[in-house]
C-alpha cells in the first residue's frame, strides 16, 4: 500500500469521525455492510459457532450427553496429551517438517518467479508457469498416488535403478530419513508454482522506470534483480511469511496422512496424525480437542507476534 | 568438463545466462509435469504391457478399458454429475460472496471494515472440531441436502484476505468520480468494480473451483450416499478404503490395481487440466494486485 | 470476457435463487425403521434406488409389519458419523458397528442410554437373537452389567482363525517339486526357491498398516495368540510380553534379513494392497485373511496368471510341533437397537429378529423361490435377471454374496454363511467340484491348528484408558524389532518394549484383566 493511499485512508477516517455516530455511519454505508453480510455471516456461523466445541477440551466428552451434560475434567485432557511421549515427538516432527518446508519451498518459489521473470518469450512463460501450477490443482490423494507410482520400492525410480543400473532399491517411502525429505520436496513441488505466481504478479507492478534507471547506472541483470526486483516483491514475501509462520506447528495433515506408514512414524508422525490415531479413532474427543487447541493457540500466538513485530518495523501486518 | 566457452549470443541467439535460465526452467518443467504424464500413461497402458517390462517412461500401447470400467457404473455417472453441479454452483456462490465482501470491507473510511476483516484471521488457524461443526450444520437444516456440499465452505478466510488485499489497491479516484456523478455504492460495484475485476474473479474461481472439485472429506460426513460427489468414491478407492470389486465394476478380477488407480486419478485430474488453462491468463493478473499488501 | 458474459450472470442468479428456496429437510415417516450399516458408496446408493420396488425388502416389511429404510454409510468416517448423529439426538433405529472388539465403545453407548438392553418386552421380541447367545459362550464377554446389548453377527458354531494366514502358490510348489510347507524352514526354503525360479518377489503383507496382525503367523509356534490374554503361573498375562513372542518376532526378523520379505511390504497401509500384489502374480506368498475371500483371491489370480493356484497353509511350526493361528470366534460385527426418543425399538426388534433367522439368511443369498431362484431337480437355479433387478450382487462376481440388504445387520456377505444350503450355493456357484474341494481344503488348513486366547472382547477401566497408547507402543516397537539389523539388537529392543509397555499402563491393565478373567474362567 503506498503512502498516498494510506494518507487518503487516514484523512477519510478522521473526517468521518467527528460527524458520525456509529449508527449513522452504518446507515450511510448500509449497502457496503449488506454486501459483506453473506461472507461475514457464513464465517460466524460455520467457523465461529463451532468454536463452542473447544470447550470439549475440558470435558470427559460423550457425544450423547453433549457439552452441557459431559463431566468437567479441567485440564486432565491436556495433562494426558503432555504426558504422552508420542505427543512431544509429534509436536517436534510437526515443527521440524514445517520449518524445513518453509525454508525450502519459500525460497524455491522466489527463485522460480525470478527465473520466469527473465523469460521474454510469452508462450514459454505460459507453458512453464502452467506446468508448475498443476501440482497445486490436484488433491493430496492424487498427488500421493503419483508419488507412490514414482518413488515406491517398485516404482519408476527404483525400477530404473534396479533394472538398468543394478542398484539396491531405495526405500523413499518407508525409511524415516529419506521420507522426511520426500514430504518436504513434495511440498515444494506442490506449492512453489502457486507462490511463484504471487511473486510474478507483484513483479509486474514494479515501476519500469526503476529498471531503466538501473540500466543507465550500468547495473547488470543480476544487480537489477537484487536491487530492484527483490525489493519490489518484498511486501508480498513478507505477507506470505507472516501467514506461513502461523502454520509452523501444522505440517500439512492431508499430505502426511496420505503418504505415511508405520515405518516412518519416527520422523513423520505429526500432531494431526497423532490425534487421529490415538484420540479420534477411539472417540476420545476431549483429548483430540485439547491437542487441537494447543496447536491453534501456538499458531495464533506466533501469528500475532510476527504481525505486531512487522507493524512495529513498518512493514505492514496481516490486517 | 571441457572448456567450451559459451560466447554471448552464441547458442540459439541466447546469452549464456539466458541459456542457463532456460535449462533450469526445463528441468523444473519436467519435474512438475512428468508425474502427470506418467500417471496418465499408466491409465491408458494395457496392464499386460505394464507388468511385462520393468521400466516404462511413457505409455506402451493404448486402451480406454479402465475408463470404461469406471464409467460403466450408473452410480459413478450420477456422482460425477453431482460433482459438476457442486463445483459450478459452489464456485459461483463462493466467488460472488467473497468478491462482494472483499470489496466492501476494503473501502477506506468504512469504520468497521478492519474489525470485520480481522474476523477472518482466527479461522485460518483454529477450528472447533468435527462434532460441533456437524451440530451447527444440522441446526441450519442443511444436513443431508445438496446445500451441505456448498454453503458451509462458501467463504474461505484465505481467499477473502486475497480479495480484500486486491481491492484495497483499487484506484479510489474512479470510485470518487462515480460518486460525484451520483452513482450509488451498489451501482459502483455492479457497473464498475465487477466488470473490471476479472483477474481476481478468475483467481478466486480457480482457488474455489479446485477446492470444491477436490473436496472429499466433508461430503462423506455431511450427506448421505445418494449425494456423494464422485471424489468421495474415487479418493476412497485410491486411498484403498474401497475395493474395486465393491464398486460393482464389472469383471473386477481382471482390473489391475495400478492401471485402475491411475485411471481413477486421471478422472480426477483431467477436468482440472481442461479447465485451468481457460483461467490461467487472468489468474496471473489477479494475484498480481491481490498479493500486494492492502 | 469469459466471466462477465450473460451466461455467468444467469448462473449466478440461478444459484442464489436455488439457495434461497432450497434446503428444506425432509420430514421423517414415523412408522419407518431406519437401518444404518457401514458399507461402500456403490451399494448404498443402489439400495436406495431399488428399495421402493425391492421384492425382498417388501417381504421383510410384510413379515415384520414395518417400513424399512436402509442407509449405508461409507466405511470412512462411519464411527464419526454415528457419534455425530448420537450427539444430535437422532440415531437410526438399528445400526451396526464394525469395531467388534471395542467393548469400551459398547459400554459407553450403554451407559449413555444410546442402545437398549435386550430385556423384558424387547427380549420377547428377540427370541432368535437370544438363541444365538446360547451356542456362543464368548459373547457373554460382551455383556454390560450382565445385560445383552447387541446381536453379534456370528456364523457357524466353532472357531476359525481369520486374520493374517499364510497364502502361497500351489502351482509354484508343484513346479519346484516341494511339499506343502509345514515348518518355517520349509517356508523360507519355498520363498528362496520361488524367488530364484520365478523372479517373483518374496512374502508380502500390509506392513505399513497400524496393526500387528502379521504376528498371528509367528506367535502360534510358541503357543501364543496375537491378541487377547494367556494363562500363566501368575493368572492371565498379555501374550505380547512373553518370551515366546520375542522368539516369534525373531523368526520374522531373520526372514526379513535374509531378503525373503518384499520391501514394498512396509509401504502398504492396507491389506487390500498386499492382496492386489499377490493376485497380480508378483509375490510368492502373502499374509492375508482367510475364509471365502480365498475364492476371490483364486479367481483374480487365475485371471491374471493362467493355471495359478493359491494355497492357504496350516499354521507353521519351528519343528517341535507347537503351532496354531489365533483362535477366533466366528463373528464380525455387532448390531444394536437404539433407544433415543425418536426411535421405534419394538418395530426395530421385530426386524432385527427376523433378519437373524435362518429363513432370512437363506433369502438374502438365494432370494425368494420362484422369483430369484428355482429348484430344478433338487438343484438351485439362480434367476440372474430378477436378482439384479432387486439389487443382488451379480453371480459373475466370484463370490456373489448376499443381497446388500443382508448388510443391514452385518457386513453384507456374512449372512450368506449362516444357512448351510445357501452357503453351499454361495461357495460353489459356477465352480467345478474340484474347485470347491480345493476351497474346503484351504478352510480345513486354516482351522487345523488353533491357539486359544482369553478375554479378547473384555474390557476394564484401565484398558479403556491406556489401550490407544499401548497399541501405539506395540505397533511401533514390533516393527523396529522385526526390522532390526541383528538378532541381538532385536532382543534388546524387545526387552525395552516390555518395560515401556508395562510402565505405560500395561501392568495395571494386565492386573485388572487377570482378576476379571480369573473370576470368569477360574484358576
Amino acid at each position: 500500500m503506498n503512502v498516498a493511499q494510506e494518507n487518503f485512508r487516514q484523512n477519510q477516517t478522521t473526517l468521518d469521525k467527528p460527524k458520525c455516530s456509529a449508527l449513522d455511519h452504518v446507515r450511510q454505508n448500509s449497502t457496503l455492510y449488506l454486501m459483506a453480510i453473506p461472507a461475514v455471516l457464513s464465517i460466524i456461523v460455520f467457523s465461529y459457532l463451532p468454536l463452542f466445541g473447544l470447550s470439549i477440551a475440558f470435558l470427559d466428552f460423550s457425544p450423547f450427553r453433549g457439552i452441557l451434560g459431559s463431566e468437567w475434567v479441567g485440564t486432565a485432557n491436556f495433562a494426558d496429551a503432555f504426558n504422552n511421549p508420542f505427543f512431544w515427538a509429534a509436536l517436534r516432527n510437526s515443527f521440524i517438517i514445517s520449518t524445513l518446508k518453509l525454508m525450502i519451498t519459500f525460497p524455491s518459489a522466489v527463485i522460480l518467479a525470478l527465473l520466469l521473470n527473465e523469460v521474454r518469450k510469452r508462450w514459454l512463460k505460459v507453458v512453464i508457469q502452467t506446468s508448475t501450477m498443476l501440482p497445486f490443482l490436484v488433491s493430496w490423494v492424487v498427488a500421493g498416488a503419483m508419488f507412490r507410482a514414482i518413488l515406491g520400492t517398485d516404482g519408476l525410480v527404483n525400477s530404473v535403478g534396479t533394472s538398468l543400473f543394478n542398484t539396491d532399491p531405495i526405500a523413499f517411502l518407508s525409511d524415516p530419513q529419506p521420507f522426511r525429505w520426500v514430504l518436504i520436496l513434495q511440498d515444494t513441488w506442490k506449492y512453489a508454482g502457486y507462490f511463484a505466481v504471487l511473486y510474478l504478479a507483484a513483479m509486474a507492478t514494479i515501476d519500469p522506470n526503476l529498471y531503466e534507471a538501473a540500466e543507465v547506472d550500468g547495473a547488470s541483470r543480476w544487480q537489477q534483480t537484487v536491487h530492484v526486483t527483490l525489493p519490489g516483491i518484498s511486501n508480498t514475501m513478507i505477507t506470505i511469511l507472516l501467514i506461513s509462520v502461523g502454520y509452523l506447528v501444522a505440517a500439512g495433515f492431508e499430505q502426511v496422512y496420505v503418504m505415511y506408514n508405520v515405518s516412518v512414524y519416527e520422523t513423520a508422525d505429526i500432531l494431526e496424525t497423532f490425534t487421529l490415531r490415538l484420540a479420534l479413532s477411539q472417540g476420545n474427543y476431549g483429548l483430540a480437542t485439547a491437542v487441537g487447541l494447543v496447536q491453534g493457540a501456538i499458531s495464533l500466538t506466533l501469528v500475532l507476534i510476527v504481525h505486531f513485530t512487522a507493524k512495529r518495523l513498518g512493514r505492514g501486518g496481516l490486517f | 568438463m571441457t572448456n567450451i566457452t559459451l560466447k554471448p549470443h552464441a547458442i540459439f541467439g541466447l546469452t549464456s545466462g539466458q541459456l542457463l535460465i532456460r535449462l533450469a526452467l526445463l528441468v523444473i518443467f519436467a519435474l512438475c509435469a512428468y508425474p502427470f504424464f506418467y500417471i496418465l500413461s499408466l491409465a491408458v497402458m494395457p496392464y499386460e504391457n505394464f507388468i511385462s517390462s520393468p521400466v516404462h517412461f511413457g505409455p506402451n500401447g493404448f486402451t480406454l478399458e479402465y475408463f470404461q470400467q469406471i464409467f460403466g457404473s450408473a452410480n459413478l455417472q450420477r456422482a460425477f454429475t453431482i460433482s459438476v453441479f457442486k463445483t459450478i454452483m459452489g464456485t459461483g456462490l463462493s466467488v460472488v460472496t467473497t468478491v462482494m465482501a472483499g470489496w466492501a470491507l476494503s473501502r477506506p473510511g468504512l469504520k468497521y471494515g478492519r474489525l470485520l476483516s480481522a474476523l477472518f484471521i482466527v479461522p485460518l488457524y483454529v477450528g472447533g472440531g468435527l462434532i460441533p461443526y456437524f451440530l451447527v450444520i444440522r441446526a441450519t437444516g442443511m444436513l443431508n441436502t445438496f446445500w451441505a456440499l456448498i454453503i458451509p465452505s462458501m467463504v474461505w478466510p484465505f481467499n477473502f484476505l486475497i480479495a480484500r488485499a486486491y481491492f484495497a489497491n483499487f484506484p479510489q479516484e474512479i470510485v470518487e468520480a462515480a460518486k460525484v456523478d451520483g452513482a450509488s455504492n451498489l451501482m459502483i460495484f455492479k457497473d464498475i468494480v465487477w466488470p473490471t475485476s476479472t483477474p481476481i474473479i478468475a483467481t478466486l474461481a480457480v482457488l474455489y473451483g479446485v477446492g470444491h472439485w477436490n473436496d472429499y472429506f466433508w461430503p462423506s460426513f455431511l450427506v448421505q450416499p445418494d449425494l456423494y460427489p464422485i471424489t468421495v468414491v474415487l479418493q476412497n478407492l485410491i486411498s484403498g478404503n474401497v475395493m474395486a470389486s465393491r464398486l460393482g465394476v464389472s469383471g473386477f478380477q481382471s482390473v489391475s490395481p495400478q492401471s485402475f488407480i491411475a485411471a481413477v486419478a486421471a478422472v480426477l485430474i483431467i477436468p482440472v487440466l481442461v479447465a485451468y488453462p481457460l483461467f490461467q491468463r487472468y489468474v496471473v493478473k489477479g494475484i498480481l494486485v491481490g498479493s500486494l499488501k492492502g | 470476457m469469459l466471466l462477465n458474459s450473460r451466461i455467468t450472470r444467469v448462473v449466478i442468479a440461478l444459484t442464489f435463487a436455488l439457495v434461497a428456496f432450497g434446503g428444506m429437510a425432509l420430514a421423517q415417516d414415523t412408522d419407518t425403521v431406519v437401518i444404518w450399516t457401514p458399507g461402500d458408496a456403490k451399494f448404498a446408493t443402489e439400495d436406495l434406488q431399488v428399495a421402493e420396488a425391492n421384492r425382498l425388502l417388501q417381504m421383510i416389511e410384510e413379515s415384520t409389519n414395518t417400513q424399512i429404510e436402509i442407509v449405508q454409510i461409507s466405511w470412512d468416517g462411519y464411527g464419526d458419523r454415528l457419534r455425530a448423529a448420537a450427539a444430535s439426538g437422532e440415531l437410526p433405529d438399528i445400526f451396526s458397528y464394525y469395531q467388534h472388539n471395542d467393548k469400551n465403545l459398547i459400554t459407553q453407548f450403554a451407559e449413555d442410554g444410546l442402545i437398549l438392553p435386550f430385556n423384558g418386552d424387547l427380549a420377547s421380541l428377540l427370541p432368535t437373537v437370544l438363541t444365538e447367545y446360547e451356542g456362543t459362550p464368548f459373547t457373554s464377554e460382551l455383556n454390560v452389567d450382565g445385560n445383552i446389548y447387541m446381536r453379534p453377527s456370528t456364523w457357524g458354531g466353532g472357531t476359525q482363525p481369520n486374520l493374517s494366514l499364510v497364502h502361497v502358490r500351489q502351482d509354484v510348489l508343484d513346479t519346484l517339486g516341494l511339499a506343502q510347507p509345514e515348518t518355517f524352514e520349509d517356508f523360507a526354503n519355498y520363498l528362496t526357491q520361488c524367488q530364484e525360479a520365478t523372479g517373483m518377489n518374496g512374502l508380502v503383507f500390509p506392513g505399513g498398516e497400524a496393526s500387528i496382525f502379521y504376528v498371528n503367523v509367528f506367535a502360534g509356534a510358541f503357543g501364543l495368540p496375537f491378541q487377547g490374554w494367556v494363562r500363566t503361573d501368575n493368572g492371565f498375562e498379555s501374550p505380547l510380553i512373553q518370551a515366546g513372542m520375542r522368539d516369534g518376532l525373531l523368526i520374522l526378523r531373520q526372514m526379513i534379513a535374509d531378503g525373503l520379505v518384499d520391501p514394498v511390504t512396509w509401504e502398504l497401509t492396507n491389506g487390500n494392497e498386499a492382496k492386489e500384489r499377490f493376485i497380480a502374480g508378483s509375490n510368492c506368498a502373502m499374509l492375508f485373511n482367510g475364509g471365502p475371500i480365498d475364492l476371490e483371491i483364486q479367481a483374480a489370480l487365475e485371471t491374471n496368471v493362467p493355471d495359478a493356484v493359491q494355497l492357504t497353509l496350516p499354521a507353521l511350526t519351528t519343528g517341535d510341533g507347537v503351532r496354531g493361528y489365533t483362535m477366533e470366534p466366528q463373528w464380525a460385527t455387532a448390531t444394536f437397537i437404539a433407544g433415543l426418543p425418536n426411535n421405534h425399538p419394538e418395530a426395530a426388534a421385530r426386524v432385527l429378529d427376523y433378519l437373524t433367522t435362518a429363513e432370512f439368511a437363506r433369502l438374502s443369498v438365494l432370494g425368494i423361490e420362484g422369483v430369484h431362484y428355482d429348484m430344478v431337480d433338487g438343484q438351485v437355479q439362480l434367476n440372474e435377471e430378477a436378482r439384479l433387478q432387486d439389487g443382488f450382487r451379480p453371480t459373475s462376481d466370484t463370490v456373489f454374496g448376499a443381497h446388500p440388504l443382508a448388510g443391514g445387520v452385518m457386513v453384507d456377505w456374512l449372512n450368506a454363511w449362516r444357512d448351510a444350503e445357501a452357503y453351499e450355493v454361495y461357495i460353489g456357484w459356477g465352480k467345478s467340484s474340484e474347485a470347491v474341494e480345493r476351497y474346503n481344503t484351504w478352510q480345513e488348513n486354516a482351522g487345523m491348528y488353533q491357539i486359544e486366547a482369553f478375554g479378547m472382547f473384555s474390557s476394564t477401566p484401565a484398558l479403556a484408558e491406556y489401550q490407544p497408547t499401548l497399541n501405539e507402543i506395540v505397533i511401533r516397537d514390533f516393527l523396529s524389532i522385526i526390522r532390526a539389523d541383528t538378532a541381538e539388537e532385536a532382543t534388546t529392543l524387545f526387552d525395552t518394549f516390555v518395560q515401556s509397555w508395562l510402565s505405560a499402563g500395561g501392568q495395571q491393565v494386565q492386573d485388572e484383566m487377570s482378576a476379571y478373567l480369573l473370576e470368569v474362567y477360574g484358576n
